[in-house]
């Protein structure tokens, strides 16, 4: 549910109650309204009677007051005919007040206009009295007696019917009132019912949204859990070791290939400091190298596989891997930690070494079979020639003979002295002119020279040398001239160059020739173990292991080719330094 | 060096009619060597004709009447192999003895060739090996 949806539900549910009571409250107003102008009606009539009464009562005061003058004589009895002086006032007031009911102020009029009769026979008979006249004659008096009567009966009537009214007005207030309270009842009975009705919908309806949001949230929380395991999981089965540490380089943890490369329990290792864990040295120097989380943080970005490393492993045995780090970062992309992978590669450089070895007998063999050319050839020689000697003994030939045995035997004594030459090995980079390792592999190399008829060009810059083994350096030209040999067709071309100049700190030969050239899918494949495109014949070894004693040496190699038909070569070029890699950096060190 | 100077003397094989000698065609790319095998075959009582590669090889051997071929295994161009293949093509039946410096040859060179041997054996094991391939020898005694 999105908090959107959320806020909606609940102005609603505050909405329609609010509404309701709105409506409620208006239905009661009007009541209200109806009931207080119902009842002021009853208190209007009210106040008609009251007013009625007193003015009926104050014209009996006045006929009293009368009769009590006519009896006595006195002036104070007609103290009332004077306060009924007003009347005419209270009348207009009276008919204001029954305005709304024409019959009853027409009957005001006509007992004002019977009172006003009456004032006047009032005043005749005071003056009667006063003027000594016939003020008790009989049917003056029941003239007096019959008006009074008649407004007293006017009176009774508009009493009587104010009195009427007031009950029909006082009964439709009870029956407003009645109403009131049943309506009033009922609204609340509704608007309880719709509430309730309402709530309920509305709160099983945020029930209901609530139950799924949560759902939805514990089913996230369920995968992203599943996720973290199977990652866990991943982690842990991978054959790669791995081992993950925080930003400050202290492991938080480590899978068992990891445990089982270190001889570290993930338990024990955990909080310690990666170099106490991973320490590693270089293989062929022995001096500590630089932590891959210190590379990584240094670098700040993924850090490939270092020098050939020997990890020492917490029973101080050894192994040699081969190591990748690279950071862990959150989202906004700040280094959170490290992550170091490595593999146990001792197995695959002892097959390497053994691999090696392989091409080093390889070209052992290749050597033998030139040696056992070279050497049988001129032995043959010798063999017939000491025949010869000893068949024709005595002749004068015998001379001629010996003196050609010895010079085979010369032969045989040069070529044994230049293989000799070829397996002396220093165990210190030594100078190695670059001309004498090529011509000593041509010489290596002379009798498929000759099978081919191959054009050999060679050129080299005076004194081209560089820091080196020349054993390694001679492997590395026995094995590309031999394969250009084996690439060109018969009298093919083979040139050789080696050009430096004399400020260079590099020297670069090339060897070309004029062969089949390399299919363009082998040359990805070309220096590794094992690929040849010479089948049986071919070891597989002799690019890889020249490869090797290159960047051995520091340099590199690559090879260039073209294989159309007709004008196809292929030029392998080899780049060394002059100074022999750990010599520079002893130099810098010294330097320094 | 002139070795067609070098008279037959002292030997139990030079005392044949020349014009009865066997015929050996000697091929060999190794020119020393290939004139001293020629001279010994010689002294031995063959007449010899020598060739320095394949396809002279081939020259000679339709132009002479060969008895045998004496053939050098690594030579520049055509090797003992591919000559003996040729020369199979020619004649099936005169026999051919291939001679390398090395001690083992492909199998399919060492099944067209009669005989293979290694170079540097002894000359007198050479020369048996040959006259063993040889149908007869004409006057011989021994």
């Amino acid at each position: 549910m999105t908090p959107e949806r959320f806020s909606k539900l609940l102005l609603m549910s505050l909405a329609v109650p609010t509404l309701l009571v709105f409506v409620m409250a208006s239905v009661v107003a009007f009541e209200v309204g109806q009931l207080r102008d119902a009842l002021g009606w009853v208190d209007h009539t009210d106040t008609v009677i009251a007013e009625t009464r007193a003015e009926l009562r104050r014209i009996v005061d006045a006929e009293t007051g009368l009769r009590g003058f006519l009896v006595t004589g006195r002036e104070e009895f007609l103290e009332s005919q004077r306060e009924s002086s007003g009347t005419a006032a209270r009348f207009a007031k009276l008919e204001a007040m029954v305005a709304d009911n024409p019959p009853q102020r027409q009957r005001l009029d006509e007992i004002r206009g019977k009172f006003e009769n009456w004032i006047g026979y009032s005043k005749q008979m005071v003056q009667l009295r006063e003027g000594a006249g016939n003020y008790s004659d009989f049917e003056l008096n029941m003239t007096g007696k019959r008006m009074m009567d008649e407004i007293r009966a006017g009176f009774a009537t508009v009493i009587d019917v104010e009195q009427a009214l007031r009950d029909t007005r006082l009964e439709r207030a009870t029956h407003i009132d009645k109403d009131f309270k049943i309506s009033l009842a009922g609204l609340s009975l509704l608007l309880a019912t719709t509430l309730v009705l309402f709530s309920r919908y509305q709160l099983r309806n945020l029930a209901l949204q609530y139950g799924s949001a949560l759902k939805t949230a514990e089913e996230k929380a369920a995968e992203e859990r599943e996720r973290k395991q199977w990652f866990l999981t991943l982690l842990r089965s991978v054959g790669d070791a791995v081992i993950a540490t925080n930003a400050n380089g202290r492991i938080t943890f480590m899978n068992p290939a990891a445990e089982a490369a270190t001889g570290w329990s993930e338990a024990a290792a955990k909080q310690q400091r990666l170099e106490s864990v991973f320490r590693t040295v270089k293989a062929d120097t022995r001096e500590r190298l630089e932590n891959p989380v210190d590379r990584v943080r240094r670098l700040n970005a993924v850090a490939g596989p270092l020098d050939h490393r020997l990890l020492i492993r917490r029973d101080e045995s050894e192994i040699h891997v081969d190591d990748c780090g690279a950071p862990i970062r959150d989202d906004d992309g700040k280094i959170i930690g490290f992550i170091l992978i490595f593999r146990d590669v001792t197995r695959q450089y002892e097959l390497e070494r053994t691999l090696r070895t392989s091409e080093k007998l390889a070209l052992a063999g290749r050597i033998t079979a030139s040696v056992a050319h070279e050497i049988h050839n001129p032995l043959d020689t010798v063999g017939n020639l000491l025949h010869m000697i000893l068949i024709d003994g005595g002749s004068e030939h015998i001379a001629e003979y010996a003196e050609l045995a010895t010079q085979q035997l010369q032969r045989v004594h040069q070529v044994t002295l230049s293989m000799l030459n070829l397996y002396r090995e220093s165990h210190a980079p030594v100078t190695v002119k670059l001309a004498e390792v090529v011509n000593s592999a041509l010489a290596l190399l002379e009798m498929q020279v000759r099978s081919k008829e191959a054009q050999v060009t060679c050129r080299f810059t005076e004194g081209s040398s560089v820091e080196g083994f020349p054993g390694e350096l001679r492997q590395v030209f026995t094995n590309l001239i031999h394969n250009a040999l084996d690439a060109i067709p018969q009298g093919g071309t083979i040139a050789i160059d080696c050009m430096s100049g004399g400020t260079q700190k590099q020297v670069n030969i090339t060897i070309t020739d004029n062969g089949c050239g390399i299919a363009e899918q082998d040359i990805p494949r070309l220096f590794q173990p094992l690929f040849t495109t010479k089948g049986e014949s071919g070891t597989g070894l002799g690019l890889w292991v020249s490869k090797g004693i290159v960047e051995k040496h520091g340099g590199t190699i690559d090879v260039e080719t073209k294989n159309t038909p007709g004008e196809s070569w292929t030029r392998f070029h080899v780049v060394l330094p002059r100074q022999f890699p750990s010599l520079v950096s002893t130099a810098q060190a010294l330097a320094n | 060096m002139a070795f067609e100077s070098i008279p037959i003397a002292g030997s139990d094989l030079h005392m044949r009619d020349p014009q009865q000698r066997k015929t050996i065609l000697c091929v060999d790319d190794e020119p020393i060597g290939l004139m001293v095998r020629a001279k010994l075959l010689e002294m031995s009582g063959f007449s010899v004709i020598t060739g320095v590669d394949g396809p002279t090889a081939l020259e000679l051997f339709r132009a002479n009447d060969v008895d045998i071929v004496l053939l050098d295994y690594l030579m520049p161009r055509m090797h003992g192999g591919e000559v003996a293949r040729e020369l199979r093509a020619i004649d099936p039946k005169t026999p051919i003895i291939i001679l390398s410096a090395y001690l083992s040859l492909p199998e399919d060179v060492m099944r067209l060739a009669d005989l293979c041997l290694v170079k540097g054996m002894p000359p007198k094991e050479l020369v048996e090996a040959i006259r063993s391939l040889l149908p007869y020898e004409d006057g011989e005694t021994g």
